[in-house]
């Protein structure tokens, strides 16, 4: 990791907080969209998988 | 606290070097899957069920368990922090999941292994292996490209620490 941030608010007056940015929220559209699919091949194939099968 | 330069190169080679091995093990974990859908022969099946065992055991976790917590020091001590950028913050959680899932699965990875090295055991109705594996390199490819990547955003608690220093940097 290396640093290349010269800081949000430099010179300055304080501002609010931008909100989540678009790249996390295409991530997070993935991320569920994934588990959707996942849960719904899980629930075809006979629900035969789960964290209760472990162990 | 921040790590001095020498030791924070070290840091970062113990993190590139457990992470990208972890992804190696996956991939051989795929590949111990092959024969169970490609192969007629029941030996070589078997034996693919057996190796899946410590692969995972003394490769996947262990090299997990290593760039797990690297990624933490190293992140804790670099200015980055642990959950100052989204970057830094979602790696950490979808590699602190594949951890714990990995963990989870090894039971039943072992229960898989007993059957193949019985030889009346029967392998044909055990299924392979081949979610785990492939599901656990699509999660892991995305820590992957936010390392490289580095994309830009501070979460909230970022965004407040940012604004502090600001000000405390700003008073005579």
């Amino acid at each position: 990791m290396t640093e290349n941030t010269s800081g949000p608010t430099a010179g300055k007056a304080p501002q609010e907080h931008p909100g989540l940015p678009r790249w996390a929220k295409l991530l997070a559209i993935g991320v569920v969209v994934a588990v959707v699919v996942v849960v719904a091949v899980m629930l075809l194939a006979g629900g035969q998988h789960g964290p209760g099968m472990h162990g | 606290m921040q790590m001095s330069p020498g030791i924070r190169k070290l840091m970062l080679t113990v993190h590139v070097t457990s992470s990208v091995g972890w992804l190696g093990a996956i991939v051989a974990y795929v590949a111990l899957n092959a024969p169970v859908y490609l192969s007629d022969d029941e030996q070589t099946v078997r034996a693919a069920y057996l190796m899946m065992e410590p692969v995972l055991r003394y490769a996947l976790i262990p090299l997990a368990a290593v760039a797990l917590v690297t990624g933490i020091v190293q992140a804790l001590g670099t200015p980055w922090g642990l959950l100052r950028h989204y970057w830094v913050t979602i790696s950490l959680v979808l590699t602190a999941f594949a951890f714990v899932v990995l963990m989870l699965h090894l039971p039943a990875v072992e229960a898989m292994a007993a059957v193949a090295a019985d030889p009346a055991g029967d392998v044909d109705q055990l299924g392979g292996d081949l979610f785990h594996a492939v599901g656990g390199l699509v999660v892991l490819l995305v820590p992957l490209a936010l390392n490289i990547y580095k994309p830009r955003g501070l979460t909230r608690y970022g965004w407040r620490r940012a604004q502090d220093r600001r000000t405390t940097s700003a008073r005579p």
